[in-house]
């Protein structure tokens, strides 16, 4: 059985983050959609307090 | 014996780089979101904010403080999130500040759906006069969507919407399914 060399955590890390950017990509339409309507609101875009989740 | 040993400590080296894996994959996803955060912001010539104050962070002992001096009552179990990421490696914990001011949480899992992130809690400050006012959504749904887009879900899925934030949510481009679900489909770029 072959074994790969065991990666030290600084590797690991650097190679999830590769993985990561290459599959997040660049800004989604759907972010670019999300920040603009938001900005263009303004502070009466959204209520204050709870948005989503069942309550205790 | 050995062998048992041997096999033991890869299922736990394997655990370890899985439970690492999402930790970067969560990192990277915030940091993503910020970015085009700040760059939309800047491309909008808004001076109203230091765009360059908001970060978003993980929910910690810190985070959570910040939240129990909200004041209100507390109608999310927020202290229970570090608990629910331990039981949950893929599990998406969100902290929305402007400086050292909390301004929103959020929590989202695919659980075990290949497909669907939930979000299961969102919640802006009650102060209605905090910096990020109008923004919380938007910077919990770009960080999930970002969030999405590195772990293959295809959709995004608010759970239990609040009936005052619906027209928000729509607003941003969700709509509801024919199982009356409020989702928005998640776009590779």
């Amino acid at each position: 059985m072959k074994m790969s060399p065991r990666k030290t955590n600084a590797q690991l890390v650097a190679s999830f983050s590769a993985e990561a950017k290459k599959l997040g990509g660049l800004m989604s339409a759907n972010q670019k959609r999300f920040f603009s309507v938001a900005i263009a609101h303004g502070k009466d875009m959204e209520p204050t307090g709870p948005l989503a989740g069942e309550s205790r | 014996m050995v062998c048992a040993v041997f096999k033991n400590l890869i299922v736990m080296a394997r655990r370890y780089s899985n439970f690492l894996k999402y930790l970067v994959f969560q990192s990277q996803s915030r940091k993503s979101a910020l970015a085009a955060f700040v760059e939309q912001w800047a491309q909008w010539g808004d001076q109203s904010l230091d765009a360059s104050k908001v970060r978003l962070d993980v929910i910690d002992t810190t985070a959570i403080g910040a939240f129990n001096r909200w004041g209100g009552d507390n109608q999310f179990p927020w202290e229970d999130v570090p608990d629910w990421k331990a039981l949950d490696v893929k599990g998406f914990d969100l902290s929305i500040w402007h400086d050292e001011q909390l301004c929103g949480l959020c929590y989202a899992t695919p659980r075990d759906s290949k497909v669907t992130i939930k979000i299961v809690l969102l919640e802006g400050s009650p102060d209605s006069q905090h910096p990020l006012k109008g923004l919380i959504a938007a910077l919990a749904l770009g960080s999930v969507d970002a969030y999405a887009r590195v772990i293959g879900c295809s959709c995004i899925e608010i759970q239990e919407p609040r009936p005052d934030a619906v027209p928000t949510y729509e607003r941003l481009g969700f709509g509801f399914d024919a199982r009356q679900r409020l989702v928005i489909s998640v776009e590779r770029t």
